[in-house]
């Protein structure tokens, strides 16, 4: 398990990263980061939401109440121009900082 | 499904800025909160597990509220979030609890169960730690009790570590480590007869030296206690107790300066002593008489209590006691060859030999404890098999390992609390029924309460009990893998590991279980010898009551020998009566009176000097009523009064130690300042159960009434029953004298069984521990088998289906069982030898270990065992073969 911090930094860059291929709704967002995480990240609505609507404000994201034939309505969030360059950002950001992190600390990824 | 809408609408009031976006909030995490549960539902959890685990993942409310009031709209002015505190562990706790009693209320026969064995074995030991409370750890009822000592004189080994006058005296007058010393006269009960208005009543005394109540640091109601001036013989002086001060005067104040009538004798009341004042020797007395000491050397009657003085310690006292023995062996030079008296805790000494019994009762319901820890833990595991697929699956969606561990505590803790509370109230009835059907057993019986102490003890054992027996279910959630369960389908995997960790936990619930069977075994096999031991009287239809003669009007020992030969013949004229007479002190009462004597004429190398022996001053028709039979000579006559030469009547044990090749009739002896001439001998009667019976001299009333004025207790042989026998003794006392009393009447027969008032309540303790102890193991025996038969069905339809009987199926069941129980007995067994050991070891009257206890204890749980498998053999009698193989 990632430290607190550590988690809520890279929020940020999770969801906007999901939400990037596709639209999502909130508890896919957080089923997939466990999965794909394989239990290393997980958000439960405490960290999630706030996030989501922070991203949201911020204009990076924007979510819409979308309905499916049979299911209840679902606020599904997808992301804007401005999400895109910021996600970006962010990933020459974090691709620098784990460089950074590889040469200075000795750091490697986990073997899968 | 559970509303979580209402649940989220009602944490996140006024999170957004207005009511549209607030619904929005609320039903976008509503929503994922129910996808939760769904999921879970779906992936097999019972949908009460399912809202329990989304519960616990809900977020610390307000600070979720606050985030999202600052994500959603971020004003300059925002308020800070609330400080970030951990989510307060009691609620969570709390909810864990609440969860547990839930989960535990569904299956109510499991839940059942366990809080019986477990309140059964916590009942037995919370008992037996009350009465180890009461009776060892309990201070004494006085201010500074551990500075209290007593005194003994460990000289001479048949005196029972009573101290003489002299050094009484020398204690009292040099010894500086004690701020007061006492004596008092406990050797016997004493009593007098209170006059009222012409009416008597028996009233308990005890004659104290000064400064009794000033060593046991209580002040008296009212008056005073006594001083060294009121030692003298006709100080006719009286401490009362409160009650006696309310009978008498209706109030204790009131009391002080009256005169009462004490033995015949007006009697001065000088002080009161409050109701809570107990003597730490013997009961608790009416009234105190002040104590004038014996200054006879070696006259060993008096017991010694003292309270150590400020900054001095029992090894400074015992020193200091040293020097007073050596200036006394230099005042009585050559009479008065003797170590030093020894100071012990009184605390110690009031709870007697019973320290190591009470031990080792405690030791062995322990044993009981462990045992139902280990049935319990079992129970726990087969719970936990049951419910594995369903654990795998929770792990498997994000509830943690250590979450289910602490479930699995949670629900061990709401079962001890349940058990220990069942307990608690077994154990309140258990000592109910000890104290009132085994009295004389215990020393201090009236501090055996539940109290704090306890009642703590118990919740302490019924939590600790509880957690340790769900230890191997969390070790198994921990550390057992848990997904390969989920591929395996309904049976699961791993049988036969399973079983034989059920076969292990049943052959450790046998092998405790034959180490606490094992020593009832052999408390009860010494029990039994004991009360087979032939006495060598016969106890049954003899009334034993005392009559006691006021020395103030029965001054004269020619009037007293008078009025106990009227009450003879008065006693013996009532129908009903076969025979009456008296003793200065009943058998199986313990070594009493034993006095020097001298062969006349025999050299002092023949015999070495003084001989003991015990010494009972009987009178009446004593033996016939005993029927303690002649074996040589003659028995007293009446014509053995005080002007005619002395007769004595020996034990056989007496001629066997004292005259081995000759005949005793007619050999003189010396003792108590004159000469008897030996004129009859009778059979043996022991005077303590556990002791050969010890030489005994009886001297006849008539010829030692002007010795003392002797205490004795009458004993009357009824020929039929009578229910109205006390009535008619009365008034026959009534006709001589109206204000002689007839008290503490009780049939002979209580007497003998008071002798084995203590090994009788071990023996009974730990056969109930063993009791309990082979239930709680049966029980486990036929749970695992039971188990192994339904997991089985199918193998034994197709065994009977290819041909086998139902007695070979049944023999299979019982085979399987009986293999662990033997593994149990194989090493219950040698701790079993090594208990014996440590009981011979420790308790005096403990038989040793023949091969008929091993025998019978290793049957004992054999039988025990086979009853216990019976049951589920029985079932797997009963397959159908059809059925079975249809129902996979």
């Amino acid at each position: 398990m990632l430290n607190r911090e550590a988690k809520k930094g890279s929020a940020e860059l999770l969801i906007l990263a999901l939400v990037e291929e596709r639209p999502r709704h909130g508890y896919e967002l957080g089923k997939l980061i466990e999965q794909r995480s394989e239990g290393t990240l997980s958000f439960h609505v405490a960290s999630l939401y706030p996030t989501l609507y922070r991203l949201e404000k911020r204009g990076l994201i924007t979510g819409r109440w979308l309905e499916q034939a049979g299911q209840r309505r679902r606020r599904f969030y997808r992301l804007t121009p401005a999400g895109r360059r910021v996600l970006a950002e962010q990933r020459g950001t974090w691709g620098a900082f784990i460089l950074a992190l590889q040469r200075v600390a000795g750091v490697k990824a986990a073997e899968p | 499904m559970t509303d979580w809408t209402a649940i989220v609408r009602q944490h996140l009031r006024e999170a957004a800025e207005n009511p549209a976006r607030e619904a929005e909030i609320v039903e976008e995490l509503a929503q994922h909160l129910a996808q939760r549960e769904a999921d879970l539902i779906a992936a097999g959890t019972d949908p009460e597990d399912a809202r329990a685990c989304v519960m616990r993942d809900l977020p610390e409310w307000p600070r979720l509220a606050a985030d999202i009031r600052l994500a959603d709209r971020p004003r300059p002015m925002a308020p800070p979030p609330p400080p970030l505190r951990a989510r307060n562990p009691l609620s969570g706790i709390r909810d864990e609890l609440r969860y547990a009693v839930r989960t535990l209320l569904r299956s109510p026969g499991y839940t059942f169960g366990v809080v019986l064995i477990l309140g059964l074995a916590l009942g037995a030991a919370t008992a037996t730690f009350s009465v180890v409370n009461g009776v060892l750890l309990r201070p004494l009822p006085y201010a500074d009790p551990d500075a209290l000592v007593r005194v003994y004189d460990r000289t001479d080994r048949n005196t029972g570590g009573y101290v003489d006058g002299p050094t009484l005296a020398a204690v009292r007058r040099s010894a500086r480590s004690f701020a007061s010393v006492a004596g008092a006269y406990t050797y016997r009960p004493t009593g007098a007869d209170l006059t009222r208005q012409g009416v008597a009543t028996r009233v308990s005394t005890l004659s104290v030296t000064a400064g009794y109540f000033e060593a046991l640091a209580t002040a008296p109601l009212a008056g005073r206690t006594f001083t060294p001036t009121d030692e003298r013989p006709d100080a006719n002086l009286a401490v009362i107790s409160e009650a006696l001060a309310e009978q008498a005067c209706g109030g204790f104040a009131s009391c002080v300066g009256r005169s009462v009538m004490l033995d015949g004798a007006p009697t001065e009341i000088v002080g009161v002593m409050p109701a809570t004042f107990r003597d730490p020797i013997g009961e608790t007395a009416d009234v105190w008489t002040p104590h004038v000491t014996s200054t006879t050397v070696h006259n060993h009657y008096i017991s010694v209590i003292a309270r150590l003085a400020p900054g001095a310690t029992l090894s400074s006292a015992n020193a200091e006691l040293g020097m007073v023995a050596a200036a006394l062996n230099r005042e009585y030079q050559g009479a008065y060859e003797r170590g030093p008296a020894t100071a012990v805790s009184l605390h110690e000494d009031a709870s007697g030999g019973l320290r190591t019994t009470l031990m080792i009762l405690l030791g062995a319901v322990g044993l009981v404890l462990l045992i139902a820890c280990v049935n319990v833990s079992h129970l726990v595991l087969a719970r936990g098999l049951g419910r594995e697929r369903d654990l795998a699956i929770r792990a498997a969606l994000g509830c943690g390992r250590w979450q289910l561990v602490r479930q699995v505590l949670a629900e061990q803790l709401v079962l001890g609390a349940a058990g220990g509370a069942l307990g608690a109230l077994l154990a309140w009835a258990i000592v109910q029924a000890l104290l009132s059907l085994m009295p004389g057993a215990l020393v201090r019986a009236e501090s055996v309460v539940i109290d704090r102490t306890v009642f703590l003890f118990g919740m302490t054992a019924a939590f600790g009990a509880a957690v340790l027996a769900g230890l191997p279910a969390a070790a198994r959630v921990l550390t057992g893998r848990l997904e390969p369960l989920l591929r395996s389908g309904t049976q699961g995997a791993g049988g036969g590991r399973r079983r034989f960790a059920s076969g292990g936990l049943v052959a450790a619930q046998v092998a405790l279980s034959v180490v606490v069977l094992a020593a009832a075994v052999l408390l009860i096999g010494t029990f039994t010898r004991l009360s087979q031991v032939e006495l060598g009287f016969d106890d049954t239809g003899v009334l034993a009551f005392e009559v006691n003669l006021p020395t103030a009007r029965y001054a004269d020992g020619e009037a007293r020998a008078r009025v106990r030969d009227e009450l003879t013949d008065r006693f013996d004229a009532i129908p009903g009566v076969a025979a009456s007479g008296r003793v200065s002190r009943l058998p199986v009462s313990g070594e009493f009176n034993v006095w020097t004597f001298r062969v006349a004429g025999r050299s002092d190398d023949e015999l070495g000097d003084w001989s003991p022996a015990n010494v009972r001053v009987v009178d009446g028709r004593y033996f016939d009523a005993l029927r303690i039979p002649l074996v040589r000579g003659r028995l007293f006559e009446r014509t053995d009064r005080a002007d005619r030469p002395g007769a004595m009547v020996v034990s056989e044990a007496f001629v066997r130690r004292y005259f081995p090749d000759t005949d005793p009739i007619g050999k003189r002896m010396r003792i108590a300042g004159q000469f008897w001439t030996v004129v009859g001998s009778v059979r043996d009667v022991h005077h303590d159960h556990r002791l050969a019976p010890a030489p005994t001299l009886y001297l006849p009333h008539a010829q030692m009434a002007g010795e003392r004025n002797w205490a004795l207790t009458e004993v009357v042989r009824l020929s039929g029953s009578r229910p109205d026998i006390v009535t008619a003794i009365r008034q026959e006392l009534a006709a001589l004298d109206p204000e002689l009393v007839v008290y503490n009447v009780r049939p002979l027969a209580d007497v003998v069984a008071t002798d084995l008032a203590a090994p009788r309540f071990s023996a009974t303790l730990m056969t109930g521990f063993a009791l309990l102890g082979l239930a709680i193991a049966a029980m486990g025996l036929a749970a695992v088998l039971s188990y192994t038969v339904s997991e089985r069905t199918r193998e034994i339809g197709v065994r009977m289906a290819l041909g086998a009987t139902r007695g070979d199926v049944g023999r299979m069941v019982v085979r399987s069982g009986l293999t662990w129980v033997g593994i149990g007995l194989a090493a219950g067994l040698p701790a079993a030898i090594g208990a014996w050991r440590l009981l011979g070891h420790l308790v005096t009257d403990v038989d040793p270990p023949t091969p008929k206890t091993i025998v019978t204890t290793a049957l004992v749980m054999l039988a025990v065992a086979g009853v216990a498998a019976a049951v589920p053999a029985r079932r797997a009698t009963g397959v159908e073969p059809v059925r079975a193989l249809r129902s996979e």
